[in-house]
């Protein structure tokens, strides 16, 4: 198919989208509404089984398969990419690596600047972990992040100073075994550490509490979906009412998925098609935030400052977008893989000569 | 409904990932035709749970609440897993079409590590999770 009659075609299914993404907008609750049923039943779940990380909750407890899901994705991922990147029996690992390509000094300069910046906000996260959803393992990305930012704007030796990989495995499993032994002291804690006792007793009245104040809605005739804080919030009411904000947050998901996939549409690179998935992927994450949007309430992380009375925001739309974002990284990887191995058949990346090399 | 058809279907699910895993924690290991007998005997075993599951269904809905997570007043916060007669019928014809392919594959391919059986259970459970 030739590059115009595919942006047609393009065009033509955008235009389609468009219209149910619009049409889907007109009927979702107004942007930042209270209107959240699923966190109105999530909440006192996870607070009845004295978890105060709401998210983490969702993640591995309710919605577990779904993580079960996500981690099997994982596995095939890399699974994949190690079978498409081991050496065939003709090939050899190459031991050493020759200083060459060439950077642009822009590149250079952007990535010398952002690599301490990125380092900063990485150890930040994971210093901050116990009051993000799901224990800052998001920090850990942006500290990989910023090793590679090196890799970019230096080279591969640079790369290679800063990342002892035995060492880095050798911490991975003493890490994974500290987990395992968390997990296994986690009922001694509870009847030695009294602090932590009366924290979850704490947890455990508050859920008391808040079931009561829902049956006590429910008696009241509010209905029995929106339990305890769905008071006043009728759902289907349009966007009408809100500022440009409440537009705006839609707005950049639909533009980030509709320049992500024109990308991908006239791309005529496999790594830049692969890049502009991600980025249409990223207006999904825009996206499930912007769902969860509240402008009062706090993180659905309980702690002494933040005690499990107080209102929070959906868990369910930041858990998926947890998972959302674990999954992209898995297909950009294995995609990546994808290229690579083509790049070694073919010698080339065009998608369009490689579809004629094949006709 | 017998209380035992409930368990069907996470097992369906997670038996063949569970052997996935331990096909590529041992594969380096095993000689080609323990993992082509360990693989091929998941795919039989998974079509034996998946036609108990059918039998289980065509007396109605078998539904298993993941986690445990019971609907509470009409709702509930977990995930479930339900099998119909058709989402369990075309569970079973995935399970017997691997089957076939894993007896292919044993003489057809040559130069195959663990890592093919491990994907193709694994592609197994996202075919038996979808339906």
């Amino acid at each position: 198919m030739s590059r115009r009659a595919r942006l047609v075609l393009f065009l033509v299914a955008a235009a389609g989208v468009s219209v149910l993404y619009a049409c889907a907008f007109f009927g979702m609750p107004a942007f930042g509404s209270s209107f959240h049923p699923y966190r109105d039943h999530a909440v006192p779940a996870a607070v009845a089984h004295a978890t105060p990380n709401v998210v983490s909750a969702v993640n591995y407890d309710q919605r577990a398969l779904d993580t079960l899901g996500e981690e099997t994705i994982l596995l095939g991922s890399v699974i994949g990419a190690a079978v498409l990147l081991r050496p065939s029996k003709e090939e050899r690992e190459a031991t050493t690596v020759r200083d060459g390509g060439r950077v642009l000094e822009a590149t250079a300069l952007v990535g010398y600047l952002l690599l301490p910046v990125t380092l900063l906000i990485g150890v930040d996260v994971v210093v901050h972990g116990h009051l993000t959803p799901d224990g800052g393992f998001q920090g850990g990305v942006v500290l990989g992040t910023a090793v590679h930012l090196l890799y970019l704007s230096g080279h591969y030796r640079a790369l290679e100073r800063v990342r002892p990989l035995p060492v880095l495995n050798a911490g991975e499993a003493l890490g994974y075994r500290r987990v395992r032994r968390t997990g296994h002291r986690r009922d001694h804690c509870r009847r030695r550490v009294p602090d932590q006792r009366s924290a979850v007793r704490h947890l455990r009245v508050a859920a008391v509490r808040r079931d009561g104040a829902g049956a006590q809605h429910r008696r009241r005739g509010g209905g029995g979906l929106g339990g305890d804080r769905a008071v006043g919030q009728v759902p289907g009411t349009g966007p009408a009412g809100a500022g440009a904000m409440s537009v705006y947050a839609y707005f950049v998901a639909a533009w980030l998925l509709v320049v992500g996939s024109l990308g991908i549409v006239r791309s005529a690179n496999l790594v830049h098609t692969v890049v502009c998935l991600s980025i249409a992927q990223a207006g999904t994450y825009v996206l499930l935030v912007a769902v969860g949007y509240q402008r009062g309430p706090a993180a659905p992380v309980f702690s002494s400052t933040n005690p499990p009375s107080t209102d929070v925001v959906d868990p369910l739309v930041q858990a998926m977008a947890l998972t959302d974002i674990v999954v992209s990284a898995t297909v950009t990887a294995l995609l990546l893989a994808l290229a690579i191995q083509i790049a070694k058949r073919h010698g080339m990346l065009d998608p369009d000569e490689l579809s004629s090399l094949k006709g | 409904m017998a209380p035992a058809a409930t368990h069907l279907a996470p097992l369906a699910i997670t038996v063949p990932i569970l052997v996935a895993c331990l096909l590529l924690a041992l594969g380096r290991w095993l000689p080609r035709w323990a993992v082509d007998t360990l693989a091929t005997a998941t795919a039989a075993a998974l079509t034996g749970i998946d036609v108990a599951l059918l039998q289980a269904s065509l007396d109605g809905r078998v539904v298993t609440w993941s986690g445990g997570w019971t609907p509470v007043d009409g709702f509930s916060v977990g995930i479930a897993l339900v099998a119909d007669p058709v989402g369990a019928g075309i569970a079973l014809t995935a399970a017997i079409l691997m089957l076939c392919a894993l007896v292919f594959s044993w003489r057809y391919f040559d130069s195959v590590e663990a890592h093919f059986h491990a994907l193709m259970l694994l592609f197994l459970a996202g075919m038996t999770g979808s339906p």
